[in-house]
């Protein structure tokens, strides 16, 4: 049997949120290839399908912290790219700060890294 | 391929939103389906694989639409927050008015302490503006230069003396190039009498240009003309506006009038402007002469026994340079004349000029530079105390903020209510601070010693106006707005968690105030070892052996007239009769008569030649030759080392006492007593007796060489009189002045002092500036002690349940006290150390300011930091107590 994959449902909502705005810090990038990334990137473990992506994407754009522009390339259907606000490069700041205390404090109780 | 976009538009229900933005969303998830499905065939999938794919994308279309789009929050909630949260900026300023007055201790505390450290460094930026920054009141005040001379042979005893004529007589004639105008002054104090009543006054003597010169215009009549400074032969006179003001009630026809100067008739030409005036002559004079303001000028008639000398450098030589021409290059041009003007002289003067306005304000520059260092350090304790007053009311409001963060407010709506605070504060501050800083400025002003340059052009203008109002502003607005901030970022938990009745600080917001306390103790320790170091120096002063007795004793100025007591022979019948006079009146021990006074100048300096020695031959001896009457030596107690005094008996020998300095100087070994000595090769005064030095001008000088000659021998116009008393020494100055008047009805008795004002006249620099850094040092600490009486507080309130409980399982009452200490110690001692380096680091600079004192002095450090250390420990005392009398019970409940 293959391995479960884990739904974002799953995740606490903050959680998903950082993987979005973790990518757009690179560089503006469009729904579909955030999906695509954060699947290739985690092996398959993780997989944004449409109703936990773009809920999570009008979310992210309603409190600034992401803005999108339809941009058009010739040969090519219009497609809407998402990039991150300087609000959105806090939060994002912020929730890596919190996440890795979290991590930290798991790893101290539960040794997981040695374990 | 599938129509994706008709598949979205057909399955996706309706969302809540404008049909615009709905075509935008089926478009864009239109695209997603697209490229899941075109990725599918791409990877080897079938058609119906691919397709199936795509569609396992979204199984619940209801579910989707839900989350996809925010229903927005009922309109009228968001309204109300708007109208709750955001205030109007008049609505704002009343809510913040409204705060600060139910809160009237913390808003007098921070308006005090802003309006303390904003008013007191205003007015030092006033006198620094003025003093160090203004250029001088003159027209093109860069181009005057004054100056002064180097004798080689005496320029150990005096390193800088002024100008000689002979020296001025050869720059009118050779300076070509870099000079303009030569102005020759030279300083008299006289005896005006208008009506009968003679008054002193202080003179000087100018060259007709003078005014010129510095530009300055007569508001009546005219000023010297050059034929008047030819002969002497005319006798005319220049009023100051002061004096003209006081003296003659501001009489517009008081020129061509004439008036009684020195007893000879003087016709007024004219009334100087109140300003500019003429510099003080202190500050143009290597050596302390008479203090004030000019009050008249009259023609400078050179004297024909000094145009050639080459001995008498007294006189003040000002030049107005050419244009483009520099200082340096008029030193350049002057110094080769000066050289062959004395060629016939064993010796060739050296030639310093100086920039006028650096040499007025020179000497004050290091102190008024420390002075404002101090302040800007006081005003510093003065914003971290406000920054800590505020961060603890925000603080202890901190379940407010909680409450309006929790409501929707963000942290721009808090900055706004604490910046709407803060504008209240800076306003009542600054129209505080320009009160503190007129006050203060008056208070300097009228305090001030003398010798501190342009102290009185100091004024509160729009510059120093704007200056205060800015300085209030950038003070408070950081110190308000900044702790807030660090509070708004505290978590929402901890806001709400700590103390179970919210009225305690939590720990992070007491390490952010114990900081700022650190901060303060540092700045206050630094301006404390300063303000040390200088009391230390003035101590040593005032210790000093001055060698005579002042308790008890009055001295007046006396002025001859030149005319009426022409010779020595004159004066000393006139001083004769005088002495006796004076000693006839009750309550006067001793009265005598000095050219000068100890401690108020040099009395005529020339030279001291051993019997057999030749002017400016082996070694160069140069110190006050003094004329004093007998009695001298007992109406100010100097101590008598060998031999006697003079006395009537001696009027037909030349006789002379000489201090111990001289004695060591000319007869190491030997004993003095009658040994002779010379100032010109040829008239020899022979020693009867040495006393011990005095100091001629300050005490921080090394006493020099002093003679001191019979009045019968020789005597001058200008002589201070010295009465001992059996006590009251103010009490017999009437009796004076009235026996005085009988005997010369012309002679005014001028300026009386008690020989106390006279040593505190010759430290008033020193003490002017100790009192002020030693003000604001106090200053300092007193708001730091608020500062750590406010963290303690606050402390020990955090702490009181857990002080309880230890009470209660029976700590000892110094075991809690040990605790509070200990806690309220720690920023105190490490704010200590920060403020021991710095003022250890300063010390080269403030070295120069002290007298024997080194800028590391360990009894000062240790005193400063006992001082802290006992003012900490005082301001947790009151906390300390409560913390002692908390009742377990009522602590561990709450209250």
């Amino acid at each position: 049997m293959p391995p479960k994959t884990i739904q974002p449902q799953a995740f606490q909502k903050g959680s998903a949120e950082m993987l979005v705005l973790a990518l757009l810090e690179e560089r503006e990038r469009h729904g579909y290839e955030i999906a695509r990334l954060i699947d290739q990137r985690s092996n398959g473990e993780i997989r944004f399908r449409v109703p936990s992506l773009y809920p999570l994407l009008y979310r992210l754009e309603e409190r600034a912290l992401v803005t999108g522009r339809w941009v058009e390339k010739a040969g090519d259907r219009r497609k809407r790219f998402y990039r991150l606000t300087p609000a959105g490069r806090r939060t994002l700041a912020a929730q890596r700060r919190g996440w890795r205390a979290l991590f930290d404090a798991i790893d101290r109780v539960a040794q997981f890294r040695h374990a | 391929m599938p129509d994706w976009h008709a598949y979205v538009r057909h399955r996706l229900p309706p969302l809540p939103c404008s049909p615009e933005r709905e075509a935008e969303i089926v478009e864009e998830l239109a695209l997603q389906f697209e490229q899941v499905y075109r990725r599918a065939l791409s990877s080897g999938a079938s058609d119906d694989d691919a397709r199936a794919e795509a569609e396992s994308e979204v199984s619940d279309w209801n579910d989707l639409a839900k989350t996809l789009v925010q229903r927005p929050r009922p309109e009228a909630r968001v309204v109300e927050a708007e109208r709750v949260e955001r205030p109007g900026f008049v609505t704002e300023m009343r809510y913040a008015l409204r705060a600060l007055a139910a809160t009237p201790g913390f808003t007098i505390a921070v308006v005090l302490t802003l309006a303390l450290g904003a008013g007191v460094t205003t007015t030092m930026f006033s006198l620094v503006d003025r003093i160090l920054l203004a250029p001088l009141p003159y027209a093109n005040p860069d181009q005057l230069v004054l100056v002064q001379q180097v004798v080689p042979p005496i320029r150990d005893q005096y390193p800088v003396v002024g100008a000689n004529l002979r020296s001025i007589a050869a720059w009118r004639d050779g300076c070509r190039v870099s000079c303009g105008q030569i102005a020759t002054i030279a300083g008299f104090s006289g005896t005006l009498s208008v009506g009968g009543e003679p008054q002193g006054v202080t003179g000087v003597r100018v060259t007709a240009n003078t005014l010129d010169l510095f530009g300055i215009r007569p508001i009546l009549g005219r000023g010297i003309q050059p034929n008047e400074e030819v002969d002497g032969s005319h006798r005319v006179i220049v009023l100051s506006y002061d004096l003209w003001q006081q003296r003659f009630g501001a009489d517009p026809s008081i020129v061509g009038r004439m008036v009684r100067l020195d007893s000879v008739e003087h016709q007024v030409l004219g009334v100087l402007p109140a300003s500019p005036r003429l510099p003080l002559l202190q500050h143009l004079q290597p050596i302390r002469v008479a203090v004030g303001d000019v009050d008249v000028l009259v023609p400078f008639v050179a004297p024909a026994d000094q145009v050639r000398s080459p001995g008498d450098f007294s006189y003040v030589a000002v030049i107005r340079l050419a244009d483009e021409s520099t200082a340096a290059q008029a030193r350049e041009e002057l110094t080769p004349i000066t050289h062959r003007a004395f060629a016939d002289v064993a010796f060739r003067p050296e030639v310093l000029v100086h920039p006028l306005g650096d040499h007025i304000v020179g000497k004050a520059r290091r102190p008024l530079w420390l002075l404002l260092a101090a302040v800007l350090a006081m005003l510093l304790v003065a914003c971290v105390n406000v920054a800590n007053l505020v961060a603890g009311r925000w603080l202890g409001r901190r379940r407010e903020l909680a409450i309006r963060v929790a409501l929707g407010a963000r942290e721009t709506d808090l900055l706004r209510h604490v910046g709407a605070e803060a504008a209240w504060l800076a306003a009542a501050g600054a129209v505080l601070t320009i009160g503190v800083a007129y006050a203060a400025l008056r208070l300097v002003v009228s305090w001030a010693p003398v010798d501190i340059p342009r102290v009185d052009e100091a004024v509160i203008d729009v510059r120093v106006l704007i200056f205060g109002v800015i300085v209030t502003t950038v003070c408070t607005l950081p110190s308000c707005v900044l702790p807030v901030r660090r509070v708004t970022r505290l978590q929402l938990r901890d806001m709400l968690d700590t103390g179970a009745h919210g009225a305690s600080e939590p720990r992070a917001g007491l390490r952010l105030r114990s900081a700022l306390v650190g901060l303060e103790v540092a700045t206050t320790v630094a301006l404390l070892i300063v303000a040390g170091l200088l009391l230390a120096s003035f101590a040593r002063i005032t210790a000093i052996d001055r060698g005579f007795v002042t308790e008890g004793r009055i001295a007046v100025d006396l002025n001859l007239s030149t005319s009426r007591y022409a010779t020595d022979k004159d004066r000393g019948r006139l001083l004769d009769r005088l002495l006796e006079s004076v000693k006839a009146i009750p309550g006067v021990d001793a009265a005598a008569v000095a050219r000068k006074l100890p401690l108020e100048g040099e009395a005529t300096v020339d030279m001291f030649l051993r019997e057999g020695e030749k002017e400016f031959d082996g070694p160069q001896r140069v110190g006050s030759h003094l004329f004093v009457s007998p009695d001298y030596f007992r109406a100010l107690q100097l101590r008598l080392l060998a031999g006697r005094t003079f006395t009537d008996a001696d009027r037909q020998r030349r006789v002379a006492v000489v201090s111990d300095s001289v004695a060591r100087a000319l007869w190491p070994g030997q004993d003095p007593i009658g040994q002779r000595f010379a100032r010109q090769p040829g008239t020899f005064w022979e020693v009867i007796g040495v006393v011990a030095n005095t100091y001629t001008e300050t005490l921080e000088r090394q006493p020099g060489l002093m003679a001191y000659v019979p009045y019968w021998e020789r005597s001058g116009p200008d002589l201070s009189l010295v009465i001992r008393t059996f006590g009251n020494a103010e009490g017999v100055l009437p009796a004076v002045r009235h026996t005085v008047q009988k005997v010369d009805a012309d002679l005014a008795l001028l300026n009386p002092r008690t020989m106390n004002q006279v040593v505190e006249n010759a430290t008033a620099t020193r003490r002017f500036q100790m009192w002020l850094t030693t003000a604001f040092a106090i200053a300092g600490l007193v708001i730091a002690c608020l500062g750590i009486y406010g963290v303690v507080s606050a402390s020990v309130l955090r702490r009181r349940g857990e002080l309880a409980v230890r009470r209660a399982i029976g700590a000892s009452a110094g075991h809690i006290t040990c605790t509070v200490l200990i806690e309220a110690l720690a920023p105190v001692v490490a704010g200590l150390a920060i403020g021991v380096a710095i003022a250890a680091a300063l010390g080269s600079i403030v070295a120069a300011l002290l007298f024997e004192v080194s800028p590391r002095d360990p009894i000062v450090f240790s005193a400063v930091a006992a001082l802290i250390l006992l003012a900490a420990v005082a301001a947790c005392a009151a906390p300390l107590a409560k913390a002692l009398r908390t009742s377990p019970i009522l602590a561990l409940r709450g209250r």
